[in-house]
């Protein structure tokens, strides 16, 4: 177990590399420069060269690479060209956002896709199916940026409630930049109430497509083990239906559901785009395509960075619930 | 079936909304705090807040409320008064300008404001290794402006600033007008250098309270302001990016003012009681850049037919909502020195001219457009394909060709276009600062891509505005730049097509919300009526 454990995590080393490489080659390959964004129209010639020499973008694309990693190794993912922060202070601010956001979305789709997906299994081709797949479908295909400002019109606008926008309206600090718990370190249940208020359109929004994904996977992955003969033979013995289902089909089924459920979380985590936009949330897939967007190298190579990583380590993550989950299967 | 049914009811409702085009309208204005406070919805943060380092209007329109200029732009022109100058004088060269300083103002912190701070100010953006100066700061607008024409800024006592310069710089008084000159107190530069703008210290009418980056800004008022206390107690910026959210939000009192109303919500909010709309001609300029150096534009003919075959008025009306002028000059309106020329709509007359062009069988041409919509250019493919539309009629057949924002500018400033989407957004309210920039041979660049991306050069044009560069009457400027017009009218650089209004809303009962021309926001006179 710990040797899998540190195999998996030395694996990431050049897993990290690759998209250092990737990500700086093909910023860089776009045309497009972050010196002419930063100066507009009215930038003079001599202006762009005398910035791009301060920036050290004059210098040669393996040079700049080098140094790069250099200074990532030391933990310096260098400055924002145009806000002139530290990456890393960017990152401490939209990283906690996006993970709060994440989990608040998966928390929705796995409490409400997981047991949608046991119904559909279970009353196979009843109007639970049908509405199982209704809304899988639904989900899939909904856009999530109407989603988005519909919830807005009909909660805060028309029924005043929950918020338009933003993370929270109430001022405590944030030492943690994870809003749930520095209201909770505040002590003030008023600030988690908000908070938590905060998050619930956002989080519901984005949990449409992840919702959708795993009442299809349930679905499918129960009726595969519904059809087994333990569950016969667990079925023949007497146990009452609701124990064969939670007892013995779920924890069987549950290996391809936290598969989809950990794609799904590495998607949400640098895919929230739609959502942050329209609920002015300050995540890592808004600051993604923003710095995109401006190239500015530095933010985008740190934010893919620490994309990349997160899903990584939520994939070691996955196969060490795999071991938990079925006690078949082994480490080695 | 009792479930099925609810199902559709539930399907019924999702469309339903869908329907609803926009906001619903509310009669009455949304309810609000008595107190004496604002919050601003805007679409994004600012870049930062150091006034000399920041280029865009999102943070432009914060650091005006904070840090003053030594003069300022009069409310809703480009003409100047004064502000922490008092009066001022230039030498018969032009070459030395000389300043009277406001007695007894105090910045923030409580340093008194006087020559020798403007002095550190101004020297930190221009002198290299200057202690104050600090890495990472580009003060792009310094070198932009003032090129090296600065030789020197003396302190003579408290109250005196002395300019002096290499040659005269015309639009000297409307340069020091630009928010990018804001004074910040010298006490907090040195003490924190760049950390300086995390707590920015300035004159200005509001004091800078506390920044939560990408949720709210806050600012209150300062209430030794030598202008007066300014009526807001407290205003507080929020940057919302979805413009429908931001709507929502003034409709339901959740803010009391956007800035960036999309074009086409304009309609809505106009028959909207519950908000106010309000709206500022821009100083900016959007035109069609003919490449004079490649075929077939480089034969004036040609250009000018182009001009005669597009019918501006149209495209004004309809994809402007109303909201943008025709151009008939480059120099927007607000600035002086601009005449009148229009060109006629008068596809027959485009017809004949290209046939006296030898291209009476048609010709193909390619329209570059930028990828993101900017003020001028809010819908830069549509437009092109209007533009496409109307040449048909003329018998020029007109490929489209998007290029991305990031490299447009290069493209075009290195002439790989034939005909290109452009435009200028004014800088500090001068003609200069339109007709040199964009029309001066000395600003065509084809190997690092210049701003005269119509390549254009045509030698008496050059005297015109060099000459007029380096004189400090405006009469005599005025002159100068009137016949400049009249070259580029007949040359047809270009086509001047539309200046375009920018566009905020706010609660029916702030006054005084207003958007300056040259795009920053001014809130020292904002405040609620008394009921």
């Amino acid at each position: 177990m710990k040797r899998f454990l540190a195999r998996r995590l030395l694996e990431l080393i050049p897993v990290v590399v690759g998209i250092t490489l990737l990500t700086f080659m093909l910023i860089h390959l776009i045309p497009g420069d972050p010196v002419k964004v930063m100066l507009g129209e009215r930038a003079s010639p001599d202006q762009v060269d005398a910035l791009r020499k301060q920036l050290g973008l004059d210098r040669s694309l393996p040079e700049q690479y080098v140094q790069y990693c250099v200074h990532a190794a030391q933990g310096d993912l260098g400055q924002s060209i145009l806000r002139h922060t530290p990456v890393t202070e960017e990152l401490a601010r939209a990283f906690p956002a996006t993970i709060e956001l994440t989990l608040g979305a998966l928390l929705i789709a796995t409490v409400f896709g997981i047991p949608l997906g046991m119904a559909a299994a279970v009353k196979r081709g009843s109007w639970w199916d049908a509405l199982c797949t209704t809304i899988s479908l639904g989900g899939i295909s909904m856009p999530v940026f109407w989603l988005g400002l519909m919830l807005v019109l009909l909660f805060p606008y028309y029924l005043g409630m929950f918020y338009f926008s933003g993370r929270t309206s109430l001022e405590f600090p944030h030492p943690t930049g994870f809003y749930t718990i520095d209201a909770l370190l505040s002590g003030n249940p008023a600030n988690l109430i908000d908070v938590l208020g905060h998050l619930v359109l956002p989080c519901a929004t984005l949990s449409t497509i992840p919702l959708a994904m795993i009442a299809r996977m349930t679905r499918s992955s129960m009726l595969e083990v519904l059809s087994q003969d333990y569950i016969r033979t667990a079925r023949a013995k007497g146990l009452t239906e609701s124990q064969v289902l939670w007892g013995h089909a779920l924890p069987n089924a549950l290996i391809p559901i936290v598969t989809a459920i950990g794609l799904q979380f590495g998607y949400l985590l640098g895919g929230a785009v739609m959502t942050e936009t329209v609920f002015a949330f300050d995540g890592v897939g808004r600051l993604v395509v923003e710095s995109v967007k401006l190239r500015d190298y530095p933010l985008v190579q740190g934010s893919v960075l620490a994309v990349a990583l997160a899903v990584s380590l939520v994939n070691v993550l996955v196969d060490l619930l795999y071991g938990w989950l079925d006690p078949r299967v082994r480490y080695g | 079936m009792r479930h099925l049914l609810a199902l559709l009811v539930v399907l019924g409702l999702l469309t339903g909304c869908s329907q609803t085009p926009g906001p619903q309208k509310t009669d009455a204005p949304p309810p609000r705090d008595q107190a004496n406070t604002l919050v601003v919805g805007k679409p994004d943060d600012p870049k930062g807040l150091d006034p000399a380092d920041v280029s865009d209007a999102e943070s432009s329109q914060i650091t005006a409320n904070i840090f003053d200029t030594l003069l300022r732009f009069k409310s809703g022109s480009a003409d100047v008064e004064p502000s922490l100058a008092t009066e001022w004088k230039a030498s018969d060269d032009g070459k030395t300008w000389t300043l009277k300083l406001r007695q007894g103002v105090k910045f923030h912190d409580g340093t008194p404001f006087n020559a020798q701070a403007v002095v550190d100010n101004f020297e930190r953006q221009y002198v290299p290794n200057h202690p104050l100066r600090y890495p990472g700061a580009t003060f792009s607008y310094w070198s932009d402006v003032w090129g090296g024409k600065v030789s020197k800024i003396e302190a003579v006592g408290e109250d005196t600033l002395v300019f002096h310069l290499k040659e005269p710089v015309a639009p000297f008084l409307s340069n020091l007008a630009m928010p990018f000159f804001g004074i910040a107190s010298p006490t907090a530069l040195k003490k924190a250098g760049r950390d300086a703008f995390k707590q920015p210290v300035g004159t200005g009418p509001f004091k800078f309270v506390e920044w939560v980056p990408k949720d709210h800004l806050t600012l209150a008022a300062n209430p030794d302001y030598w202008d007066g206390k300014p009526p807001l107690d407290k205003v507080t910026f929020k940057p919302i990016p979805e413009s429908t959210n931001r709507q929502l939000q003034l409709e339901r009192g959740a803010v009391q003012a956007i800035t960036n109303v999309q074009l086409e919500n304009v309609e809505d909010l106009r028959q909207n009681p519950a908000v106010k709309l309000v709206e500022q001609p821009g100083l900016n300029l959007g035109y069609l850049s003919f490449n004079t150096q490649k075929k077939p534009l480089d034969d004036k003919r040609v250009r000018q037919a182009l001009c005669m075959a597009v019918n501006r008025q149209q495209i004004a009306d309809e994809l402007y909502h109303g909201l943008a002028r025709v151009a008939d000059s480059p120099i927007p309106p607000g600035i002086w020195g601009r005449v009148d020329l229009p060109y006629e709509y008068n596809p027959e007359k485009a017809k004949k001219l290209l046939a006296e062009a030898g291209l009476a069988d048609g010709v193909k041409i390619e329209i570059s457009y930028m990828s993101v919509p900017r003020t001028y250019f809010p819908e830069p493919k549509v437009i092109a394909e209007v533009l496409q539309a109307q040449l048909a009629e003329v018998g020029i057949e007109a490929d489209l060709k998007a290029r991305e924002w990031s490299s447009y500018l290069d493209a075009l400033g290195q002439g790989e276009h034939q005909v290109g989407l452009s435009g200028w957004i004014a800088d500090n309210g001068d003609p200069d600062n339109f007709l040199y920039t964009l029309f001066d041979g000395a600003n065509v660049d084809t190997k690092r891509g210049g701003s005269n991306v119509c390549m254009f050069a045509n030698a008496r044009l050059d005297k015109l505005l060099t000459d007029a560069q380096k004189l400090t009457d405006q009469d005599q400027r005025t002159k100068l730049y009137e016949q400049a017009q009249h070259i580029l009218h007949d040359e047809a650089p270009c086509l001047p097509m539309v200046y375009v209004s920018q566009v905020g809303a706010c609660h029916p009962d702030l006054d005084g919300f207003e958007m300056h021309p040259t795009g920053t926001m001014q809130l020292r006179k904002a405040h609620w009526k008394t009921k």
